[in-house]
């Protein structure tokens, strides 16, 4: 008894710090500090005569052209995440910049993936958009100008998951598996129990684009989504991770679990997200770092995937036009 | 859920009590609970209700509500100027507004309040106020003001703390 009260007691003391620690260095950096600037954002992200391309604003935050279809992935426009937390980095996008929108979609209701200021942003200068969100984050959706699509995904935790589809303006879009709580103020995931967690499979015309969203590794889930998509791109999640070379941090996929997760989905290219911008507990681009060593070891198994991803900047768009089909 | 719930209502929000007669004056340290019998969102979406009881979401509440508050009251040591129980409970209405974020990151509150104390004689006693916050982190955490119009506890300020 003495020596569980003994190990507790530290475990509290061990938890008090690191949860001390880094509430005193967000607020600290939240007053005194700004997101470092983005050089030469791009001002026409929407293009004529792309088949598809994929603009990182940064975080999870894409703005996904296919043809002439756009599609906005959990906008994440704000200095600082819950009033707290300052990014790192600015946004890689102004929402001025954007001159069309077809679709907003929200993987689930966390902070770093539904943003209210930012949803009210792109509300106001695209008022009555579809905004597609899983069962679960409608209790945690501020009543917007867009016009609300609830999807059923009660079951995507299942690993047999792929959801009842959707359309919207002619995107076809499948809810699938993900392995992330729902929630948004930490202990709601387990005082409420609301799920709410998501990934979209976006279908238009011959192009297919995954978005994981949030989520753990699985290896069954993974390939099962692979088996049943022909996949063109997939935009990944790396980190959080204490040690990226093994699994990731709370239903997060680390580096090492991305790169297993982009070949069970035989998808063509692998874009990653999830990093860069919010400090979590080290440096917000380590994933990177360790997503690049493990592609630049000759004796990783995963070296073969290196010319399959494409690791972007914050702002930064690739592109592949019409006729590259 | 209801457990976790439960659990997490019990915990209290530090108060600081005025306790004076016509003498003396000096501030009381106590807890307070908050329960929020119903609470009425003014702009919901489309696939949730306005009205809430007991268990309220967090969102439709800093987002813009009115709500019906009852508020349990302990003082640590006894009210020895004021001549009050030490236990109380107040109730009343209050309207909640966004200031920022949505008031996901700073909303503020004002509303009526109504006290209920036994005195040292063993008679009822109550008095009227007024009381304000402000809310952060989802409404999370706050800071609260009441002013009572009673010369004997003119005032109390607490820490606001409430998981939903």
């Amino acid at each position: 008894m003495k020596k569980i009260s003994i190990l507790l007691l530290l475990s509290l003391l061990l938890c008090g710090c690191f949860a001390l620690r880094m509430t005193v260095n967000n607020v600290g950096n939240a007053i005194f500090s700004s997101p470092q600037e983005i050089a030469n954002k791009i001002k026409n992200p929407v293009k004529d005569s792309v088949r598809l391309s994929a603009l990182w604003i940064g975080h999870s935050s894409i703005l996904l052209q296919i043809y002439d279809k756009v599609i906005i992935l959990d906008p994440f426009f704000q200095e600082k995440l819950g009033g707290l937390v300052m990014r790192e980095k600015e946004p890689g996008l102004d929402i001025e910049s954007i001159s069309k929108l077809d679709l907003i979609l929200i993987s689930h209701s966390h902070m770093d993936h539904l943003s209210f200021s930012s949803l009210d942003k792109i509300a106001e200068k695209f008022p009555g958009r579809d905004l597609i969100f899983p069962k679960g984050v409608e209790y945690y959706l501020p009543n917007v100008d867009l016009n609300l699509i609830r999807i059923d995904n009660s079951k995507s935790q299942s690993k047999e998951f792929i959801g009842n589809p959707v359309f919207s303006n002619g995107i076809k879009i499948t809810p699938v598996f993900a392995l992330h709580p729902g929630g948004r103020y930490a202990f709601d995931t387990y005082t409420w129990k609301i799920q709410g967690a998501t990934g979209y499979m976006i279908e238009y015309e011959d192009v297919t684009v995954y978005f994981a969203g949030d989520t753990g590794y699985d290896s069954l889930a993974f390939k099962k989504i692979g088996g049943n998509f022909r996949i063109n791109l997939a935009f990944i999640p790396i980190g959080p991770c204490h040690n990226c070379d093994s699994s990731g941090f709370w239903f997060h996929t680390s580096s090492i679990e991305a790169l297993q997760l982009f070949e069970d989905l035989k998808a063509d290219y692998m874009i990653p997200i999830h990093f860069g911008s919010i400090r979590y507990f080290s440096d917000p681009n380590y994933p990177l770092f360790a997503m690049k060593k493990i592609l630049q070891n000759p004796a990783s198994k995963y070296s073969h995937l290196a010319d399959k991803i494409k690791i972007l900047k914050e702002g930064e768009q690739v592109i592949w036009r019409e006729e590259q089909n | 859920m209801f457990i976790n719930w439960g659990l997490l209502q019990l915990v209290p929000s530090p108060t600081f009590f005025q306790d004076s007669d016509d003498n003396n004056a000096r501030i009381q340290f106590g807890l307070k609970w908050h329960i929020t019998p119903i609470n009425i969102s003014f702009n919901p979406n489309k696939y949730v209700s306005p009205f809430q009881m007991f268990m309220i979401n967090p969102v439709r509440r800093f987002t813009g509500s009115a709500e019906i508050f009852v508020q349990p009251e302990l003082a640590v040591y006894s009210f020895k100027y004021s001549e009050l129980s030490i236990f109380g409970i107040s109730t009343g209405p209050r309207i909640i507004l966004p200031i920022y974020e949505k008031g996901e990151n700073l909303s503020f509150s004002i509303g009526g309040k109504y006290t209920y104390r036994k005195n040292f004689s063993g008679d009822r006693d109550y008095y009227y106020g007024v009381e304000a916050g402000l809310y952060f982190f989802g409404g999370l955490i706050g800071l609260q003001y009441t002013h009572n119009f009673n010369t004997r506890t003119k005032y109390n300020f607490n820490f606001y703390i409430k998981y939903f």
